[in-house]
Parts: structure tokens; sequence; C-alpha cells
């Protein structure tokens, strides 16, 4: 069979139904042995199974692989090297006697990837990888991935056979009742990052019956223009004793399937619970069904594993994760400190931005390894979508390559080179691009040489097959100090671009006040006036104060926000909601707020005792005094942990305000105020971890939070590096516990001469002793307590 | 809704007893406990599974078996049990780490909210399961799942290859008996005769949930 052809043809294919199912009916499969191993144990049964669906009218057969993972098999004792050719022989046994196809079947690998679970992508992709070599030496003519229900898992599957074979590749999802897969992907980004991936065709099967898949196949034909796939189970499972049972009949199914032939998805097959008879009559009806498929029109849009951003109108890009001028996330970036990263990305995503930009540019640290680690722990805390802003290939590969969704990356110029080596990475991940108006000879000075070469990026990245929705220009600013016309032909560029050109723009809009006094007077005026121009993506700092008010005042004159309700709820009742300074009563001294957990008003009480009093002496006499009655109050359950909680926060409010009002000369990168935080490898709970953070920051602490599941080697080396003299480790599960324990060994045999704290619930003072711990920290409070005390003998 | 998020039950797991809370504090709660609602989708799976006790083994039917004498007494009027696994869905973690990062009480909350709805979702499934066996006269017995006194968690892993938890409602269990996604649960369930009205608690002391169970913090037990 000519599966290309057929393909492009868009011609109706029927894959064949359940193998499991099949398997159970016709061979004595001992308990608890995984079904591929009747490849090896009895070929000839795979085969009849095989040649039952050819008979019932298969084009493609799946290969009895779908656990076939040397991670599952080993625990069986099978071997990965035999288990693959013998079921790839097993059905070429059949398919040689018949015109069709026969697909290497991967299913997922059983474990939960990162972030939510602990096997880190990389592996992930050379299981799949080992899986595909087989499969391809074997002879198998396509690669057919299923049942996927966590779209980076697939994304490593579909990377592994994109990179080790030139067989087209079909990718299928499943998803639950409530419209998104388990690991909560929604249709569209499925749909999105399959395509820009390079899929050969996409679709759902398994976990649910037609019926119950339909909505979700119209969903992902909004956003492909790629053959679709509907491979449903035989209706809805129920458990009777030991057996699965499903709930519709083949008459039933091949009904059903029709309204898929109807809405164009040319390749429909079943799945747990169809048999030979449930194939036969699907594809007769479905072929009478069957009618051609419209496109979708395309649209700009990136995406996560589980929410997209459609750039219809305007999307703001979060800017703050780019070191340029910003001292304390060098720093953090330097120490690994994830955890200040991570608050930087969490405030942006609550301040409104639907996209964050990622850059790491800085000397002196690995750049490749830097972008992985915080694409990863971003990517755990939040589903908002990423911007990678680099121009170094490598690190924009490397970033690419882990990133779960499709991205944007930032940037290449109108420069041949640049162009050359940055195209076809972004064509292989499939990401969307920013282009810059420069090129060999500089930032051109009029708006239409920018027009000129915007026009240029956008023809040579269809070249490369990137299409104009996927190129978003920056038409540059210089800031007016330099130029007074400068805002102006930006202003000029970006109307031009986006009216001629019809694709998306973006901008970063600070720099237009660069040298000048009050720059918020100057950018803000500048962001309203480029997004009448008709900027898509402003690059700005959505914490600044005005901007997100500009944004959503926007959308609210433009007609953007229905009857303004996005208006409304962003800023109904707010003002009342904010007492200023000057409604704290009297009485209402810096003890009272902090005891009561109130952080409005905190700064004024501060600058009011700054008036009389020294910095020092007011952390001395006011807020450490008031820390211990905090500290003694929970320890005596006069408080609970919340309250423990709002009273750090309030402290940390004044800590803040007198760090950055009073001379700290001396005290920058001080080792007896800094702490390293980490939860330990294997365990991916960090509640706890960050509760203790909050109450140690309060007591002036400078905390290096290397996040979760951290490896060793990360947590020794920054801990060499520092000099810090403390460490704090974490660790909830009975079964981390053991991790921890390599983690201390590890750092006294790697040099380390300072302290080690360790906390979590699983722990008691006996076990810390045991796995020679300095201390044991039964909670927050007395971590702090400890911390004191430990860094106070090291001065 | 086939659950509650009850603030008393919140309040315990934040470990509150009797300390006064203000309107701050008290609006966090409610606020939260709304928010969770939007990111809770809970799903389950069941079945109900012959069981054979013998020589201090319990054995469901040929699938797996369990050394277990707190499971064993649970069961000791029961020829068939149900196995139940539970879970919110990885939304809801998800937010809880990104909280966490900003705005650490909120977390908290949130994480409690969570452990409140499992437990509420998984009592609101298995009384429909016991309205349906009583029709049938028979009757439950108290869930207990793994981890309880000596019924180890590694038999998580059994339970969510006997009832196809992965397939279905995507539970995972990691090599070190970890469910994903976190906020998960899984449950043996006693089937007895309508005139015995069996419960078993295994007492704290050898109990896996020790150090975090939210009775213990508010001083209370699972079986009070």
């Amino acid at each position: 069979m000519q599966l290309k052809e057929k393909l492009q043809n868009r011609e109706l294919i029927t894959l064949d139904g359940a193998m499991g199912t099949m398997l159970e009916a016709s061979y004595n499969l001992s308990l608890g042995r995984p079904p591929e191993e009747v490849n090896i144990l009895s070929p000839q049964t795979v085969t009849a199974v095989h040649e039952a669906y050819l008979k019932a009218g298969s084009d493609i057969i799946l290969t009895n692989t779908f656990g076939a993972s040397s991670a599952k098999l080993n625990k069986f004792g099978l071997n990965i090297n035999e288990v693959i050719p013998a079921a790839v022989k097993a059905a070429k046994a059949a398919s040689d006697r018949h015109d069709a196809c026969v697909a290497l079947d991967i299913g997922p690998l059983g474990q939960l990837l990162e972030p939510m679970g602990t096997l880190c992508f990389e592996d992930a992709y050379d299981l799949f990888k080992e899986q595909v070599i087989l499969g391809v030496s074997s002879g198998v003519n396509l690669i057919y991935i299923e049942t996927m229900s966590d779209l980076y898992e697939m994304r490593a599957a579909l990377l592994a056979a994109k990179e080790n074979s030139n067989l087209p590749v079909f990718a299928t999802m499943s998803f639950d009742t409530h419209g998104r897969t388990f690991s909560g992907c929604d249709a569209a980004s499925v749909a999105i990052t399959l395509t820009a991936l390079g899929a050969d065709a996409i679709g759902v099967n398994c976990s649910l019956g037609p019926k119950e898949i339909l909505p979700i196949l119209k969903q992902i034909s909004a956003h492909t223009h790629l053959p679709l796939i509907a491979k449903p189970n035989a209706g809805l499972p129920k458990i009777a004793g030991e057996k699965t049972v499903f709930d519709i009949k083949a008459d039933e199914f091949a009904h059903d399937m029709t309204a898929f032939a109807q809405m164009g998805v040319c390749i429909v097959g079943g799945c747990c619970g169809t048999d030979p008879e449930f194939i036969s009559l699907t594809k007769k009806q479905a072929q009478d069904a069957y009618v051609k498929r419209i496109n979708p029109t395309a649209k700009s849009s990136v995406c996560s594993g589980s929410k997209t951003v459609f750039i219809d109108n305007v999307a703001v890009i979060g800017e703050r994760i780019n070191p340029t001028g910003k001292k304390a996330l060098k720093q953090a970036l330097i120490n690994n400190d994830m955890g200040y990263i991570l608050k930087q990305a969490a405030e942006q995503i609550n301040a409104g931005a639907d996209i964050l930009d990622i850059n790491v540019g800085i000397p002196d640290i690995d750049q490749r390894q830097t972008i992985t680690r915080i694409i990863k722990a971003v990517q755990g805390i939040t589903n908002t979508p990423l911007q990678i802003d680099s121009n170094d290939p490598e690190v924009i590969e490397a970033a690419l390559r882990v990133y779960n969704g499709k991205a944007i990356v930032n940037s290449v110029t109108g420069e041949a080179h640049s162009l050359n080596t940055i195209l076809p990475i972004i064509k292989k991940y499939g990401a969307a691009v920013v282009g810059l108006t420069l090129d060999e000879k500089g930032i051109p000075t009029t708006s239409q040489t920018r027009f000129e070469v915007a026009k240029k990026i956008i023809a040579t990245s269809a070249k490369y097959g990137i299409p104009k929705e996927d190129v978003y220009i920056d038409c540059l600013v210089l800031t007016i100090s330099a130029d007074s016309a400068s805002a102006v032909k930006t202003l000029q560029a970006i109307e031009k671009v986006s009216q001629k050109l019809g694709v998306k723009t973006l901008l970063g809009v600070s720099n237009i006040s660069f040298g000048l006094p009050e720059r918020k007077n100057i950018n803000n005026t500048f962001l309203s006036m480029a997004l009448k121009s008709g900027l898509n993506m402003p690059i700005v700092n959505p914490n600044a104060e005005g901007v997100m008010e500009i944004i959503y005042s926007y959308k609210a004159l433009m007609g953007l926000d229905e009857s303004c309700k996005n208006y409304i709820s962003k800023f109904a009742g707010t003002a009342n909601d904010k007492p200023s300074a000057w409604v704290i009563k009297q009485d209402e001294s810096l003890e009272y707020l902090i005891l009561n957990g109130i952080k409005d008003g905190v700064e004024a009480q501060v600058q009011k005792l700054l008036d009389t009093t020294d910095g020092l002496k007011i952390i001395d006499e006011y807020l450490i005094p008031v820390l211990d009655k905090v500290g003694f109050m929970y320890e005596s359950g006069k408080i609970f942990l919340p309250q423990l909680i709002s009273s750090s926060e309030a402290a940390k409010a004044a800590f803040d305000y007198l760090n950055k009002n009073i001379d700290k000369s001396g005290s920058q990168n001080d080792k007896n105020k800094q702490i390293i935080l980490a939860t330990v490898k294997g365990d991916v709970h960090d509640i706890g971890k960050n509760i203790v953070k909050v109450v140690l920051q309060n007591y002036g602490f400078e905390v290096i939070d290397l996040g979760y599941d951290t490896d060793i080697d990360l947590i020794v080396s920054t801990a060499l590096n520092t000099g810090a003299k403390l460490v704090g480790l974490s660790a909830l599960m009975t079964t981390t516990l053991k991790s921890m324990e390599q983690t201390i060994t590890a750092l006294y045999n790697g040099g380390y001469k300072g302290e080690v704290m360790v906390g979590g619930a699983v722990l008691d003072e006996d076990y810390a002793k045991k796995i020679k711990a300095t201390y044991y920290a039964k909670n927050a409070q007395v971590a702090a307590n400890i911390a004191r005390g430990s860094l106070a003998k090291n001065i | 809704m086939n659950y509650v998020i009850d603030k008393n039950d919140v309040l315990a797991c934040l470990g509150h007893s009797d300390q006064p809370i203000d309107d701050k504090l008290e609006k966090l709660i409610d606020d939260t406990i709304a928010l969770s609602y939007e990111y809770i989708k809970p799903l389950n799976v069941y079945g109900i599974f012959d069981i054979r006790l013998d020589n201090g083994k319990i054995y469901f039917t040929d699938i797996f078996e369990v050394k277990s004498e707190d499971l064993y007494k649970l069961l000791k009027y029961s020829k068939k049990a149900v196995l139940a696994a539970f879970t919110l869905g990885s939304e809801i973690e998800q937010n809880i780490k990104r909280f966490s990062y900003t705005e650490i009480n909120k977390a908290l909350v949130m994480d409690c909210c969570a452990a409140a709805a499992i437990e509420s979702y998984a009592d609101n499934v298995l009384n429909n399961i016991s309205i349906e066996l009583k029709n049938d006269s028979f009757n439950l017995t108290n869930r207990f799942s793994c981890g309880y006194g000596d019924f180890y968690l590694s038999h998580q892993s059994d339970i969510i290859s006997a009832l196809c938890a992965k397939k279905r409602i995507g539970l995972n269990c990691d090599d070190n008996n970890m469910l994903y996604p976190k906020k998960s649960m899984t449950a043996v369930i006693g089937i007895t005769d309508n005139n015995i009205n069996h419960k078993y608690y295994a007492g704290c002391e050898n109990c896996a949930a020790k150090n975090i169970c939210k009775y213990r913090k508010a001083g209370k037990t699972c079986a009070t």
C-alpha cells in the first residue's frame, strides 16, 4: 500500500482493533505476564490476530509492542532486542499476504515524567529511541505512538521517532470525561504542538467510546491541517470481577464511527474491547459516509502542554526573567536559586502575563544547562507558554528540546547567518520565531527599510517551511533620548508590517525611555500608542505601575473585551481594598501589624521609625523581638500555621523595606546570612520547604532555594561555590530519606565544612542523627531558631 | 458535585484547634476553597473482587495477594471486596505548587482543601456503592487504604493494575509506591452480609499517615 500517497490524498485508511482482548481470547497468557511475551512464546497466535484484522479490512496493523520499552520488559526478564523483532516478524507474516502496512506500536512508558513525576525527559527519549531503532531495523512501515496522556511524553516519543527514522509517524492521545488528558492537556495544545513538531497524522485513541471522543476530535480538527485519527474503545468500560467489559456492540460502534467519517477523519480503527467484526463494519459504513475535510484557517498561537494563547489581539509577554540590568536575578542564576526565578515567574502570571520571556544571557554560567533547568522548573508550576530569549543556536536548541508545547524563540535577525543557523532549529522543534528588523548593516534608520528586512525574514522562514503566522516581527525601539524621531519610526514600521505583511508584531517597549527620568511616563504612553499602531505582543513588566491598566483599558476601548467583563472583574472594588499608609491608625505599631499579619502599612511604620532610629537598631530592637514573640505563640499553640506565615510575610515586608533604604555596605553575599534549601532528589514535594524559606527570610537570612527533585551534585556544588555555612534539606517520603542521606554524605565527601539541617513529615530526631544531619527541624519556626544559632556560631 | 470541601476539615488539616481567626484568614480560606473547586477534576475507578482469606493472607481472586494482619481483620467477614482508586487530577497540584512560590498561605490552604476533597469524594463514591449493595442485601466495612497499619504501601501498584487505573483514570504509581497525581488514593473495602456491621481501624502507631494525618493533628483518630 502506498501509505504516503493515501495520506496526501486524504483517502480513508482503516486501522486494526484491540490486540490484548484478542490475545486473551486465543492464548492462555500466564497471569501477570505481559502480552508482548506472546511474540516469543507463540508468534503464530499473534500472526493469527493480525490475519483476522487484515481479513476484516485493516490497511494498517499495529505490532504487539504497546508496552515494549526496555524499562517495562526488563521487569519481566524479557529482552527488547528479542521482543520487538519477533513482534514485527509476526505482523509481517500476516501483512505479506495482504496489501497492508505494519506500524510499530509504542505506548506510554508507565512512569510519570517530570515535573509531575521523576522520570526525566532525556531518559524517556532514550527508551523510545531504543524501540524506534529496533522497529525500523525489523522493517516496519510506520510508527504509531498511542494512548499518551502526557504531551511531554508524547513529545519525547515523537522526537525519538523523527530523529531515528524517516518513516511516517502517527500520534494519538487519550482524553478523559472532562475533555482533557489525564495530565491536563487540552485538545488545542495537543493539536498545535504535534502539528508543529511534524507528526504525519494525529488524533485520539482509547479511554472513551466514539460518542465521547467526537467533540474532542472536533476541537483537534480546528487547529491542524494534518490527517485525523479516531480509534476509540468499544464504549465505556465496566469492571466486572477481574474482567473489564465494554458497553457497546460492533454495529452500534460502526454506526457511531460514521460521524467521524462525515467530519473528514480519514484514519479510523478501534481500541480496547473492539475486534475484527467492529473493524469490518466500521470500514464499510465509514467509507459510505466519508467526506474530505476542509483545512481550518491558520492562526498564530503558542502553547504549553495544557494552555494555548492565540495571538488574535494583544498578548502580554512578561520580561522579568532577563538578567540585563538586574543584579538579584544575575546572582540567582549564578547560585541556581530556582526559588527566586519561580517567584518572578509566578508574580508575572498573577499580574496577567500571557507569555513569559526566559533569558539567561550572562557569562560564566552554562547557559544550556541553566535554561533547561529553568524551563523544566517553570513548566512545573505553571502552564503559561514561554518565550526562549537567546541568539545562541545551542542554547535555543537545548531549551526547545525540553519545552513542552509550542514556544516562541526570540530571535533571528535579517542577517543570513542568523537566519540559516536558527530557522532550521525552529522548524525542527515546531516553534514560533521573532524576527528582528535589523541585518548586516545594523538597525535601519527608516521604517521602510525595517519593513524590507521584515519581508526578507518572512520569505526566508517560508523557505524553511515556517508559515508566516509563526513569524512575529519586532520593529525595534531605540531610546528617544538619542533620536527624538525614533518612536515615530517604530510606530510607522509596526503599522506597515502588520497591515501590509499580515503578520503579528512584538516589541520590547521600555527601551524607548532609556536615559530619561521617570521612565514610566514615557513607557506607558508609548505602550498605548504602539498598541493602537497594531502591536500584538508588548514585552513589558506586568507588575510595573500602569502597564496592565493600559492593556485592560485598551482592550475595553477597542471592543476586544465584551461588555468590559475582563476590565470589570480586574478592577471592580480594588480602590477600596488597598488602604494607603495614612489610613493606618496611630496605635497600629509595627508590632501590632506583624503580630496580626497585616502587610499594608508595614513600610510606613518602618519609615516612621527610620526617621529617628538606625536601621540595624530597628531589626534588633523591633523586628527580632516581635518575631520571637510570634515564634513563641506558634510553639505554644496560641496561633496556628497560616497565622505564623502571615506574620512572617508582614515581617518580610519590613526587612525588604529596610534593605532597600539602609546602607548595606559589607552585607552583600554575607556568608553568615546564606542558607541553601532544597527538596532532595526523587522528591517533588516542596510546599514544606517553601514555608521554611518564608520564615527564614523574615529573619533576614538570604535563602538560595534550589527547588525540588534536586540533583545531589547541584546541592554539593552550590554549597561549595557559595561558601554557605548551612544547608537545609527537605523530604516528605519515607522512600526519599535515602536520597537525603546520600546528599549529606556527598556534601561532606565533597569537602563541605558547614552544617546541615533536615526536616519533613516522615523524619524524626533519631533518624536525622542516623543520617548524620547536624540538626532536625520539626517545623519552620524551629528551623529559624536553628539557623540563628548555627550561623551565629560561625561569626 | 460529587464531593464537598468542608471548611472544618480544611481547618483541622491546617492544625487549627481553638485559635481565633481574623477576617483576613477567614476570607483566604473561603476564597481558596472556591478556587479549589475550579482546579479539582475528580475521577474514580472501582471493581468488586472475590477474596479468599487463608493462613494470614488475603487472596484477591488470583490477581494478587496481601499479607497483612490488619487487612485480614478488616476482611474477616467478607467473601468479596471493593477495590477502588480516586484522584483529583493534576491541575490542582500544579496550582498548589505555583502558589507556594508567591502566596505560600494560599498554597497551604489549597493543599488542605485537596486533602479534604479527596476524603469527601471517596466517601461519596463509596456511599453510592453502598446504597447499591444494600439493595442486594450487602453491607460495606470502612475504607482501608495502603499504608494503614501493616497493609503496606507496596500494594498500591497491585490495586492500580487490578483496576487498570493507569488507563482508566490516569493514576500512576512509581517505584517508591507514590501515587501521581499526588492528590489521589487507593482503598480496599470489605463486603459483608447485610446483618453484619463490621468496622476495623488499625490504630495510629503503625500507620504510614501518622505524621501527616489531619485527624491526629486535631487530636482525633480516623476511627472517631
